[in-house]
């Protein structure tokens, strides 16, 4: 099919193909893809819908009958409203072949194939006894309609030779179809003696260069062992071609003769192995979320204990301005604010200019009176340290009260997330 | 008293060297027979001697052979002697092996459709059932060793994926592993309701099938004991368990009895 087309097409009527044996070369299910093809100057997508390989089965005039395909014209909005659109059909146009005659084979009467051919043939014993069953098995490798190739049943004297089991493993690599067919016919001695499996042959017609070769196995020797009517005699048994056809089989022939052992999921170990995989993630899990939990109880412990030395501050502030030590006092209420800020920021503060402190104050997420309050109070202390005005005891207490209430209020403020080295707020 | 350690050791060797020879030697014999007797079967089914090929492949059944193509062939001489409850049998066994094995779906099919077209003649009518239950038919496809295997892998790989995603920075990396852990544990999930099934776990007992005709399920393990109702060649049951030479089966009505224990095959 050339087109632009809006939906897969469909063929509505598949090529004819009597007179022949055809072999698909594209899978069953696949998806279509275009390939761009020019046409009189115009470019078309051009999908393949078919492709097989056919091989005639008769001589004379044949013909691979015309297809017909159906393609949607593509869905539209519109189609609400005007109904959708009636999809295109076209007919194909069918193929005619003129089948030659084979010239005349070497061998009259052989079995023919055309295409390349190598026959090989073995037993699965060499010796055995009579009554026993022995598989005669011939393998036919090539290129071809193998289907076709059919074997005449092998004929030995003393030997039951019963109906072929035939498999075949076609494949079709680079369109050309070939693969091997085995034949495997069931032996059954009726009496000792050495006996010879005739050879298999084929003519072979090679269609590239027009000659014909013969193909054939190499004669088996089979050695039966024990006397005559030991066994089940073929007297009390048909001959193999006026055996009914049995209702079920056929018989297998092969087998690995496997034993009953535990199915995988009764074995001990296999439980434990399914398992193991959601305990593992449990585990992970359960580590992960406990890690946190000691770490947040670590921190609160670390809070705890900052905040314990900062009322010791306080305290000794108290006790140092009793006692007129007011450097001491000034030190101490000044090393509490700054580790109430520390600890409410969750990094060191140390370093930081007053209007630095302020403006990383508030971009932690401090309110604007507060921090004022707090860069007010810092700068107060720093002051006072050089003013003996500010040193006296009344005024030392109005400081220690004035920090006391300023550690209290940061006791409520919660920091927003920190910031990196350019001043960006980092993930959390 | 050390020539008589010599001789102690001595007498040990030549122990040793006897009982690893009729360890291994057996084995080898035993493989043999295995095979010949598996030969001399296929012999007799080819000629059309079914009685001598289920004897030959019973034998390896009780030898501890559970294989698929001896069930078929071992079914389809059952099969050919009439015997289709014991077919049925047979081949569903082959299929728990083999669950994909055509040639015992189609061997099922023929014995069902022959046993329910002779007990149609003899009784005017017949029940084929055809269909498995919905979670054979789900499952069907699959061996239990092979949704075992995939259970292990799928769990695995989920679990692994999901650990991984922890690591993973990559946002489209993180997308795919994400939809592959949520598929593998999807097929997890698939695979391990397929165990389950497979092993009818959840289920009374283990799954049987009647072998002969118009069978009476009783309310004792005694002949004489009041029939409870009459089971059909080819009918599924669980068995129960075993009560000498009775067994204790559950018909798929959920009728509770004992039947001869010759009379019901387990699968």
């Amino acid at each position: 099919v050339r087109g632009q087309i809006g939906d897969n097409p469909s063929i509505t009527r598949e090529p004819t193909l009597d007179g022949f044996w055809s072999q698909d070369l594209l899978p069953m299910q696949r998806s279509l893809t275009a390939l761009r093809q020019d046409v009189n100057g115009r470019t078309f997508n051009a999908y393949v819908l078919r492709r097989f390989a056919a091989f005639p089965l008769r001589t004379g005039r044949l013909e691979i009958g015309a297809p017909a395909v159906e393609v949607g014209a593509g869905g539209s909005i519109f189609d609400l409203l005007t109904g959708p659109n009636k999809p295109l059909r076209r007919d194909g146009v069918k193929v005619g072949v003129e089948v030659l005659a084979l010239p005349a084979q070497p061998t009259r009467g052989a079995k023919v194939h055309t295409g390349t051919l190598t026959l090989s043939a073995s037993l699965d014993a060499a010796q055995a006894k009579v009554g026993d069953a022995i598989t005669l098995r011939v393998t036919a490798k090539g290129q071809g309609n193998l289907r076709s190739l059919t074997l005449d049943n092998p004929r030995i004297a003393g030997l039951d030779v019963l109906a072929p089991e035939i498999d075949d493993k076609l494949t079709h690599e680079l369109d050309q179809i070939g693969g091997e067919r085995v034949f495997r016919w069931l032996l059954l001695p009726r009496a000792a003696g050495s006996y010879s499996v005739p050879t298999f042959s084929v003519d072979v017609f090679d269609a590239a260069t027009r000659q014909f070769s013969t193909v054939r196995t190499s004669p088996l020797a089979l050695t039966v062992t024990g006397a005559a009517g030991e066994a089940a005699p073929s007297e009390a048994t048909p001959a193999p071609q006026e055996l009914a056809a049995p209702q079920f089989g056929p018989v297998r022939l092969d087998s690995a003769l496997r034993r009953a052992s535990p199915l995988l999921s009764q074995r001990s170990f296999y439980w434990p192995s399914v398992l193991a995989a959601p305990l593992l993630l449990l585990g992970l899990l359960g580590l992960r979320v406990s890690g946190r939990e000691l770490a947040k109880r670590r921190a609160a412990d670390g809070d705890q204990v900052a905040l314990r030395e900062v009322d010791e501050q306080l305290t000794a502030a108290a006790r140092a301005s009793a006692g007129g030590d007011a450097q001491g006092v000034l030190r101490l209420l000044g090393s509490a604010l700054k580790k109430t800020l520390e600890l409410r920021l969750g990094e060191p503060i140390g370093g930081l200019t007053s209007s630095a402190l302020e403006k990383h104050l508030l971009a932690r997420g401090m309110d604007p009176k507060t921090a004022a309050r707090v860069i007010a109070q810092l700068g107060a202390l720093e002051r006072a340290r050089f003013d003996p005005l500010a040193q006296g005891a009344l005024e030392l207490n109005r400081a220690i009260e004035g920090v006391r209430a300023l550690v209290r209020e940061l006791g409520r403020f919660r920091a927003g997330p920190a910031l990196d080295a350019s001043g960006q707020r980092r993930a959390s | 008293v050390s020539g008589r350690n010599a001789t102690e050791v001595g007498t040990l060797m030549l122990a040793l060297a006897i009982a690893l020879g009729t360890a291994l030697a057996p084995t080898s014999a035993r493989a043999d027979s295995l095979r010949d007797v598996f030969a001399r079967g296929n012999a007799a089914l080819a000629r059309g001697d079914s009685e001598a090929a289920v004897r030959e492949y019973e034998a390896l059944l009780e030898a501890g052979i559970d294989d698929a193509d001896v069930s078929f062939n071992l079914a389809s001489a059952y099969g050919n002697l009439g015997r289709y409850g014991q077919a049925i049998r047979h081949f569903e066994r082959a299929l728990r092996l083999e669950p994909g094995d055509s040639g015992a779906k189609d061997g099922l099919r023929s014995a069902r459709a022959a046993l329910g077209e002779r007990q149609a003649e003899a009784h005017g009518e017949a029940i084929v059932v055809d269909r498995p239950p919905l979670d054979e038919a789900i499952f069907s496809l699959f061996s239990a060793d092979t949704l075992a295997v995939l259970l292990l892998v799928s769990v695995w790989l989920g679990t692994l994926s999901l650990i991984a995603l922890r690591w993973l920075r990559t946002e489209a990396l993180r997308l795919g592993v994400g939809i592959g852990s949520a598929v593998a544990l999807g097929v997890a999930v698939f695979s391990c309701l397929g165990v389950f099934a497979k092993a009818d776990w959840g289920r009374a007992g283990k799954r049987a099938v009647i072998v002969r005709e118009g069978v009476a399920v009783r309310e004792a393990p005694d002949d004489r004991a009041r029939m409870a109702a009459e089971l059909a060649e080819g009918e599924s049951v669980r068995l129960l368990g075993t009560d000498g030479r009775f067994a204790r089966v559950q018909t798929r009505t959920g009728q509770a009895g004992y039947v001869p224990r010759q009379d019901v095959g387990e699968l």
